[in-house]
């Protein structure tokens, strides 16, 4: 058993201060995996388990905070491969894509990106 | 030195076994390497009727070190899918592309060198609902003990040693409803070339088939039924009795399933158009799973040929890790 994290550096992501901003997060390759997400330096998690369209405020709201998302996968199919997308609903860019190994079958990965939104 | 070899294979399955200390987690099921299509053909597989299995992305099988071995790639899963999730994979009943596997194996007669490619791809694949709903309650289990949860300075915690065995063991339970419940009909073929010298320049085409596999696995008990019907035909030989050689086979096969041990009793009835004659073939054939890349196997039983039609085969499979291949 062999548990791999990576921790990516801030990304920034413009959004549009009238606009609702949502996250989604793929898990690609047939793997399982499960995500959490929260406001730096705040104690609310605002989601957590598979992500989809959850939403994060207006950009207005959300625009100088830094969003955490921890994404954990374990290998499940017939690759070793990785790769996690999160999608930001009207951020650009809308796509962050991550791609890494882990070593054999029964591996976890664990992902951690966090974004900083902008205007 | 055949002994040999196979003392041989037997201690380098055992050093493997004792190096890697590490406990069988997957079902030999899920482990067996299917026979590539080239061995089938000539019937030099342990089984003649082989069943439809998920592929690995990258595999080798060596029947035994003196007559050769294969290789097989599954093309799909050596690149990445991003939009290709787990519920897509286990609901897509066309999954033509993903297990659409290519594979290479060579093996010497007593006379010549012989090479073969072939391919297997499932082109039906159904799991009944009762299976696709405990697949996916299993697998909402596994996402509660894989979400992570922050610590006071916002980073993921580890998980813990209980939740990791947790989420595998889950993961097994997947493995194993995923081979229940289900029906799945597969095309192969292959083609086989031999050189009396070794030589790539004296290369030229033997023999041809083309098949498809059926496999119904029902809910309740550990059976696999598995059907094959295959046409081949000889190329390049001179015509016999009015028409070059060519065979129809009827196969079918009961395979009985445990974690480590498979066993299936296999059955075909062969039909040589060329001489106008029936054929038939009887095997046990058992796989042992050492670790979860190498297996034993043995086959034992009545082949098609008329003379030296005794079949015996004991062997070893390995199937390369997946982390090893990166393209």
């Amino acid at each position: 058993m062999s548990v791999k994290r990576r921790t990516e550096p801030v990304k920034e992501i413009k959004v549009n201060g009238d606009e609702e901003i949502s996250l989604s997060v793929i898990i690609g390759n047939g793997h399982i995996g499960s995500s959490a997400v929260k406001f730096r330096y705040t104690s609310d998690v605002l989601g957590q388990g598979e992500i989809t369209d959850l939403p994060l405020g207006k950009g207005s709201a959300i625009i100088g905070r830094t969003l955490r998302v921890a994404t954990r996968v374990l290998i499940a199919s017939s690759s070793n491969k990785i790769v996690i997308t999160h999608t930001f609903k009207n951020g650009d860019p809308a796509e962050s894509v991550f791609h890494d190994e882990a070593g054999d079958n029964h591996d976890v990965f664990t992902l951690v990106a966090d974004y900083l939104f902008t205007t | 030195m055949k002994k040999i070899n196979l003392l041989l294979i037997i201690v380098i399955a055992v050093h493997i076994v004792h190096a890697q200390e590490k406990t069988l987690n997957t079902p030999v099921s899920d482990l067996y390497i299917p026979d590539v299509p080239g061995f089938v053909l000539s019937d030099k597989a342990p089984t003649a009727v082989d069943k439809p299995s998920n592929p690995r992305a990258f595999g080798v099988s060596l029947l035994n070190l003196r007559n050769g071995g294969a290789l097989d790639v599954t093309p799909f899963w050596l690149v990445n899918n991003p939009k290709y999730t787990f519920e897509k994979w286990v609901k897509n009943k066309f999954p033509l592309i993903e297990t659409f596997n290519l594979s290479a194996a060579t093996f010497k007669t007593d006379t010549s060198s012989v090479l073969s490619v072939g391919f297997r791809s499932q082109v039906l694949r159904i799991y009944s609902r009762s299976t696709l709903t405990d697949i996916f309650e299993v697998k909402k289990q596994i996402v509660k003990l894989l979400t992570p949860k922050f610590d006071s300075a916002d980073n993921p915690i580890d998980l813990t040693r209980a939740d990791s065995l947790a989420a595998f063991k889950k993961l097994d339970e997947i493995n194993e409803l995923k081979k229940k419940g289900f029906f799945a009909f597969e095309l192969a073929g292959a083609i086989i070339g031999s050189s009396d010298n070794n030589s790539f320049k004296r290369l030229s085409s033997e023999k041809s088939g083309v098949w498809a596999n059926l496999r119904w696995s029902p809910l309740i008990v550990p059976l696999n039924i598995t059907g094959v019907a295959r046409y081949s035909w000889a190329n390049n030989t001179s015509p016999k009795v009015g028409k070059d050689s060519a065979f129809l086979d009827f196969g079918l096969s009961l395979n009985y399933e445990q974690r480590k041990l498979s066993l299936a009793a296999e059955y075909v009835s062969r039909r040589d158009f060329s001489i106008d004659r029936n054929y038939t073939r009887f095997a046990f054939v058992g796989n042992y799973a050492l670790t979860e890349n190498i297996i034993l196997v043995a086959s034992v039983g009545k082949n098609f040929s008329k003379v030296e039609d005794i079949i015996t085969i004991v062997g070893v499979k390995f199937a390369v890790s997946r982390s090893k291949l990166s393209l």
